[in-house]
């Protein structure tokens, strides 16, 4: 059986049940997973425009490739999406200015530090870990889901997660202890 | 949960709390890329791909094996290229024709010609000309492979057809060869008082081609181990020749073709049409392409095509395609199998025939009904599409930079010059054949620094069957682009959204 997507599902339901007009499904899909899609692949990429051009990227592939072939968009979007943000970066290495630029949330002064030091924490790590830990703690994805969707071997997604954040903590208590010693 | 894991999660929550926190230029939706892309249904045409698949798989269980007195006749062959007029795909090709001695002969010749060698062209497979004369019918297989490789020596560039060139010829070798063979491997050393010179590795992969395809065109080699001054590996160019290599090696395409029945296409056509004929009415080669157009055919009116299955084989050049031909001829390397149902319901009309071409790559075709034997030199990629019911397109190779495992662009070419006005945008018609996921068709545009300049997709009229479907549509370049540009096509991956069988056309913009 080919996967159906909940989304449209739901929508053709609505439209025969209560014969309101039948949305259009691309653009539910959008407005429910571009906002989270941007900042989970500046997460990864350190590179805001660089994200914002590969979540375009990857709604365009999703596009193409048609919803019905796709069972978990969410997930796929950001498996694509990723790809692209790491294909892009490989061409550019301006990502340490472009990190220092980073918009940042004023609310309580020490948050929003304690924020950008998780940030820039995560900034540290290689590639591979930084996009589980993205799609773990951001996204929600099951151990099962990240290891299908980007092809690593089941048993390890638990450690690489676990080596991931032990060496987040180093690296944001070493910021912390700066900026400490910087008052 | 133990501790440690608990740490974990309450870091991993804030980090999630930080990412969420991140600070956006949200894009609405009507100004995203995607709703700027063409429309198409978020259900695709999978499901009458799928359907026609199933049909076809449930039909073709049919017998094609029965013995036949009627089928396929061998239409009557132009000496030079004959575009075959399909409204797909319909641009002649344009590489330089080959003049084939053995294309206007003067008395039917009854063998393929082995007394052949091969020059070579820039990123084109080689292409065979008449080489040295064996006048002795004793000579050993080894004798004959040295003459031919000798003969490159001695071919003057003047005398190539136009469009040829001979790699070799005022290069470092001289004469001088020693050849053993074991089995399927010749063994080939050459005498070379100083490395091959090329100027570029398109060139030496060139030599290398020569090389190899001269050496392999005795009858049961397949392989070449090239050596040079007692057994010291070959290098030309760079490129070290430190292994045996068969043509399939040295085919310059991304891969060969698929070999094995297997790895054929088969079709359900129609089977009720009785005294059904599959004539084969047009037959192109031009040194890189062979095109096959089979026509149905009953009683004078064109009719649809019966079931049909087409797949490639090696083949063993030394025995007579034996058995299914009352000619006993011997092929080429490999040999492509059209064979249709028999739908002659018992009448005697047709004839098995055999014609022999002996133009790259095309040997000869043996018709032995409900058969054709299409013998080729090599397993370069080949595909099959249906322009209507009536007809059956075999074409084989391509340019290789228009050539992938799922795709074939046979308008642009590579190196093209766009044609149109330098105010506006510049047209470009792009046409081939494709058998990718959905029929789903992806093309870009890179200027010569790499950035995109124009992408967008389309869909051709086949996807994700057996037989290719094949495209005829234009694509714009925008104005303020010019110079070098290439133009990608390739399929978008339905599992990760990779790039697939991604074809690069280059082309110039005035």
């Amino acid at each position: 059986m080919r996967p159906v997507n909940r989304g449209t599902k739901e929508s053709r339901a609505r439209a025969a049940l209560y014969g309101e007009p039948m949305t259009d499904p691309w653009r539910e899909l959008y407005d429910r997973e571009y906002p989270r899609l941007v900042r989970a692949l500046v997460a990864i990429g350190r590179d805001p425009a660089g994200a914002e051009d590969a979540a375009q990227e990857a709604f365009v592939k999703a596009h193409r490739t048609g919803l019905d072939h796709i069972a978990k968009p969410a997930a796929w979007l950001l498996v694509v999406g990723s790809r692209e943000v790491f294909r892009r970066r490989r061409r550019s290495r301006r990502e340490r200015e472009l990190w220092a630029s980073l918009p940042e949330r004023h609310d309580a002064v020490d948050t929003a530090a304690d924020r950008a030091d998780l940030l820039a924490a995560l900034g540290e790590l290689p590639d591979r870990q930084r996009t589980v830990v993205v799609a773990r703690y951001f996204y929600g994805l099951s151990y099962d889901e990240i290891a299908s969707h980007f092809d690593i071997k089941g048993g390890t997604v638990g450690a690489t997660l676990h080596q991931a954040i032990e060496r987040l903590r180093k690296i944001q208590l070493a910021g912390r202890l700066a900026r400490g010693a910087m008052r | 949960m133990n501790d440690e894991r608990r740490d974990d999660e309450i870091l991993g929550r804030a980090l999630g709390r930080a990412i969420e926190a991140i600070d956006l230029n949200e894009t609405p939706y009507e100004k995203s890329r995607m709703a700027a892309a063409p429309r198409r249904s978020p259900f695709g045409i999978w499901p009458i791909a799928g359907a026609v698949v199933a049909i076809a798989l449930a039909v073709a269980i049919g017998s094609w094996l029965n013995a036949a007195r009627e089928g396929v006749e061998p239409g009557p062959v132009a000496a030079s290229p004959t575009p075959v007029s399909s409204p797909q795909v319909s641009t002649p090709l344009s590489y330089p024709p080959v003049a084939s001695p053995s294309a206007t002969p003067s008395a039917a010749p009854t063998a393929v010609r082995r007394d052949v060698i091969y020059l070579g062209r820039a990123g084109l497979p080689p292409v065979a000309v008449p080489g040295p004369k064996f006048a002795d019918a004793d000579m050993t297989a080894e004798r004959r492979i040295a003459s031919r490789v000798t003969a490159l020596r001695a071919y003057r560039q003047t005398a190539a057809p136009a469009g040829l060139t001979n790699y070799l010829w005022n290069n470092s070798f001289q004469g001088g060869v020693a050849v053993t063979i074991a089995a399927d491997l010749a063994s080939v050393d050459l005498l070379l008082p100083s490395p091959f010179t090329a100027a570029d590795r398109s060139a030496a992969v060139a030599i290398l081609q020569q090389l190899v395809y001269t050496a392999t065109e005795e009858p049961g080699i397949r392989r070449v181990l090239l050596t040079e001054n007692g057994g010291q590996v070959l290098t030309v160019g760079g490129i070290r020749a430190d292994k045996p290599l068969a043509r399939d090696d040295v085919l310059g395409y991304s891969g060969r073709g698929p070999v094995g029945t297997d790895k054929g296409i088969t079709w359900a056509g129609n089977d009720a049409i009785p005294h059904v004929v599959a004539q084969l009415a047009s037959v192109m080669v031009d040194g890189t392409t062979v095109r096959l157009t089979f026509r149905g055919s009953s009683g004078g009116s064109v009719v649809d095509l019966p079931s049909f299955s087409v797949s490639l084989e090696e083949n063993d050049d030394t025995k007579p395609v034996g058995g299914k031909t009352a000619a006993a001829l011997n092929g080429g390397k490999y040999a492509l199998q059209v064979a249709f149902q028999w739908n002659g319901g018992g009448s005697s009309v047709g004839v098995a025939g055999t014609t022999i071409y002996d133009q790259t790559p095309l040997r000869a075709i043996i018709g032995a009904n409900p058969y054709s034997f299409i013998e080729l030199d090599d397993a370069r990629p080949w595909r099959a599409y249906m322009p209507d019911k009536t007809q059956l397109v075999v074409e084989i190779g391509g340019d290789p930079q228009a050539t992938s495992d799922r795709i074939a662009v046979s308008a642009p070419k590579p190196g093209d010059r766009v044609a149109g006005q330098p105010q506006v945008a510049y047209d470009v018609r792009l046409a081939g054949s494709a058998r990718v996921f959905e029929a789903n068709v992806s093309w870009r545009v890179r200027d010569a620094s790499g950035k995109v300049v124009a992408t967008s997709h389309f869909l051709a009229t086949l996807g994700s069957s057996a037989l290719w479907g094949t495209f005829d549509k234009g694509f714009s370049i925008p104005a303020s682009v010019h110079g070098g540009v290439t133009l990608e096509v390739y399929e978008v991956s339905p599992k990760d959204g990779s790039d697939q069988g991604l074809v690069a056309i280059p082309l110039t913009v005035p």
